[in-house]
């Protein structure tokens, strides 16, 4: 049984991980269960999350002031995708809402998403730091 | 691991338009796994056809440009890539779009958020599928005795060759005749080497009559069958040598 001692190893690790404090809008148990545990493949996600998506707000104002509704939708939809891989669920669900403003050609929804990608980019720095 | 246990490794291509699910994949699949990734569906056209084929296409569906369901598409109508399968990735669960996947030639979808267990299972399941599937395919175009290519697959080839596919070969109709009739020649030989019992006589007149043949092939360029039929004759004689001792 090569690939036991790997998972023990890797569960031993979880214990003391700052992964399993409480994160308010993150799922990380759920996001840790489909990557099998494996800690630093989490960890390398989240810095990748934040270096690509830390000012995708602006992109998608950007682009909705451009008048480019479509290539926002697409935009959030690409973010939405990359936040339920890290377990950013609370910016999963804003993500979505603002898709669904943006589809029905109301802006004014936004906000929310940009105070959801912060305060998820906020934790994801927080956990990867720790 | 050494090289030769990494060339055993199934390489896979992987094509996602978001960072951080190409990180996903190429990270958390790279131990069972050669990985190629592609950013976009442009891309992924190329890096299919780019060196070594890859035994199967992980395929985001939506992304800018040309989408999953084209990309798929495109493949499917390229004799190079037409059999290499294709698994969805998406985030779409509704009938229609799994439909239009199916559609298009792909094998089977993925969820997002990706679950790594389920997507190496999903994987591993349609590489041993269209492995065993080549090796059914193989056996039924090679003569079971000779190992020399039958007469399936001399008919496939010769409506290739006509489709203009093989144009190396020439496409005069006299180049086709010739072809026809030195194929039915081997095979009734070899069919009626089936039937012998005694294999030092068999051997024997195989070799012979693999021997007459060979200058009628010699004088076809290019014809695919040619080292087959050499080896075949080698094996043969150094059989009839043994037999002989």
């Amino acid at each position: 049984m090569a690939g036991a001692a790997p998972i023990m190893m890797m569960n031993t690790t979880r214990s003391n991980s700052p992964l399993h404090d409480a994160r308010p809008g993150f799922d990380v148990a759920g996001a840790l269960d489909r990557l099998g545990g494996n800690i630093p493949l989490l960890h390398d996600l989240m810095c990748r999350f934040v270096r690509e998506h830390a000012d995708s707000a602006d992109d998608v104002d950007a682009l909705v002031a451009a008048r480019k509704p479509a290539h926002a939708v697409a935009a959030l939809h690409r973010l939405k995708g990359a936040a339920r891989i890290v377990g950013a669920v609370a910016l999963a669900s804003a993500a979505q809402r603002a898709e669904d403003l943006l589809m029905t050609g109301d802006a004014a929804g936004l906000a929310d998403f940009r105070g959801a990608l912060d305060a998820a980019c906020v934790q994801c720095r927080s956990i990867t730091r720790a | 691991m050494n090289a030769h246990a990494d060339r055993r490794r199934p390489l896979l291509l992987v094509v996602d338009d978001e960072p951080v699910n190409l990180h996903l994949m190429s990270h958390g699949l790279q131990e069972d796994f050669r990985l190629r990734t592609a950013d976009s569906g442009e891309r992924a056209l190329e890096a299919a056809t780019a060196g070594e084929r890859p035994e199967l296409i992980v395929l985001d569906v939506m992304m800018p440009g040309m989408d999953g369901y084209e990309v798929c598409r495109r493949l499917k109508t390229r004799p190079e890539t037409r059999d290499i399968p294709v698994i969805f990735v998406t985030s779409q669960s509704d009938e229609a779009a799994e439909m239009r996947g199916l559609a298009v030639g792909a094998v089977d979808f993925i969820a997002k958020p990706v679950n790594l267990r389920v997507t190496r299972a999903r994987i591993l399941t349609h590489i041993n599928l269209k492995r065993n599937a080549d090796r059914l395919a193989r056996m039924s175009r090679e003569d079971a005795l000779t190992g020399i290519a039958n007469r399936r697959s001399f008919d496939e080839t010769l409506t290739l060759h006509r489709l203009g596919v093989f144009a190396e070969l020439g496409t005069s109709l006299k180049t086709t005749n010739a072809l026809e009739s030195i194929h039915a020649r081997v095979e009734s030989r070899t069919a009626k080497v089936d039937h012998w019992k005694n294999s030092e006589q068999k051997q024997r007149w195989l070799a012979t009559a693999l021997l007459d043949l060979e200058p009628r092939l010699r004088r076809i360029r290019n014809y695919r069958a040619l080292p087959l039929l050499r080896e075949a004759i080698k094996r043969q004689m150094q059989g009839v040598k043994k037999s002989a001792a």
